[in-house]
């Protein structure tokens, strides 16, 4: 899976344009490539229990790097301090838990902040 | 070795036994003349179990439009070999007391446990598994061996909390080194003396170490990466103070991508003080 383009539901938003069909894991079409995506449409693709999705022009990295710009940079380094220490044991490079890293950072600094 | 993981179960009269009330519910669904009725009355006839499962049917998690008001409803709705399930899980909870809390408070490690449940059953249902409350009960039990140490060795245990947090090991391997196995092989050897379904005696026997199940590989992955989730998060502890590391290959067993993450941490941080408050109440 090419994870350029693809990002998460909750990063979506109204007026963004899909790059491939969304399908549900039964096989319905939800939205089609080429489609601009709605508010309406998000509450739907929430619903069918969606996660990601593949949008034009996006990259991942850009939009986490946007994330984490917006946090006061004291409680960043304290937060990542603090994970790092948690994830002592851990694989940083494997995507999963690159991922788990990357929300309980935030989640921390949340808890800063 | 082997003799002293034997001898700690045995002398351990408390809890070598399961509480009557989960035989007869056993023996009822195993029954096929028995009806789901005969069911409910063994279940009813036990208030505090009947108390405990109506809260946890009727909690957000399970988000039944109505209110679920009998033990017989909750058998139509949910299933007899789910609820028989659930009455199990959260019976468990009840055998484990008088453990010296200044080690691991009980709050706190039911927490853990009730998170980890919860992550299993929502990585189940992402991968579309049928029967999520085996899930649950896999994670919620997964640490139990961790109990018997506590309350059987504290002294060891202590000790060896103490020298795992300050010296940054994990907590697995600072009880393979002290006493020659760790609660995984504790914890499962007491289900299986129980009879607890092969896959969740699987799943707690291997969940550090997710590739040597042979026979339940998904339902042990499952458990080995809801209980990452659970350590990340910090949701209670069962004593670990850190992620317990991804045994290789086993997340890509899952076949998920990592954008449910977002959704199921989400998921726990709403859901698990809901259970907690359900399950642990008047235990």
């Amino acid at each position: 899976m090419i994870e350029m383009g693809v990002i998460n539901l909750e990063d979506i938003e109204s007026g963004m344009i899909l790059c491939r069909d969304i399908i549900s894991k039964n096989g319905l079409v939800l939205l089609k490539a080429g489609q601009e995506i709605t508010e309406k449409n998000l509450g739907i693709l929430r619903i069918w229990g969606i996660t990601e999705a593949d949008i034009k022009g996006i990259d991942k990295e850009e939009i986490l790097d946007k994330k984490t710009a917006e946090i006061d940079p004291r409680i960043l380094e304290e937060a990542t301090t603090k994970a790092r220490e948690i994830f002592r044991h851990t694989d940083l490079g494997h995507p999963f838990i690159k991922e788990l890293f990357r929300l309980v950072m935030l989640r921390l600094a949340r808890d800063l902040s | 070795m082997g003799y002293r993981l034997r001898e700690l179960l045995e002398s351990y009269d408390e809890i070598s036994s399961l509480p009557m009330i989960f035989y007869r519910i056993s023996e009822a669904v195993n029954d096929p003349r028995a009806s789901m009725a005969d069911i409910g009355k063994i279940i009813s006839d036990d208030p505090g179990l009947t108390v405990r499962l109506l809260r946890v049917v009727n909690s957000a998690f399970y988000g039944f439009p109505s209110k679920i008001g009998t033990i017989t409803q909750a058998l139509v709705i949910i299933g007899t070999r789910q609820l028989c399930d659930l009455a199990l899980g959260t019976s468990v909870i009840t055998l484990f007391k008088g453990i010296p809390e200044d080690l691991v408070t009980m709050e706190s490690f039911w927490r853990h446990s009730i998170t980890c449940g919860i992550a299993a059953e929502t990585l189940a249902a992402y991968r579309r598994e049928t029967n999520l409350e085996r899930f649950f009960v896999a994670g919620m039990i997964h640490d139990i061996g961790r109990l018997v140490i506590y309350k059987k060795m504290s002294q060891e245990a202590q000790e060896m909390l103490l020298r795992c947090k300050s010296s940054g090991a994990l907590l697995f391997l600072g009880e393979r080194e002290a006493i020659g196995f760790d609660h995984a092989t504790l914890g499962s050897t007491l289900l299986r003396s129980w009879n607890l379904p092969p896959g969740i005696v699987e799943a707690v026997a291997f969940h550090h170490q997710p590739r040597e199940a042979k026979h339940y590989p998904i339902e042990t992955a499952v458990v080995h990466v809801a209980d990452i989730i659970a350590n990340a998060i910090q949701s209670g502890s069962s004593g670990e103070c850190f992620v317990p590391p991804l045994d290789e290959g086993v997340w890509e067993i899952l076949g998920l991508s990592t954008s449910i993450l977002s959704s199921t941490l989400d998921h726990l941080e709403r859901h698990v003080n809901d259970m907690a408050h359900s399950i642990l109440i008047e235990r």
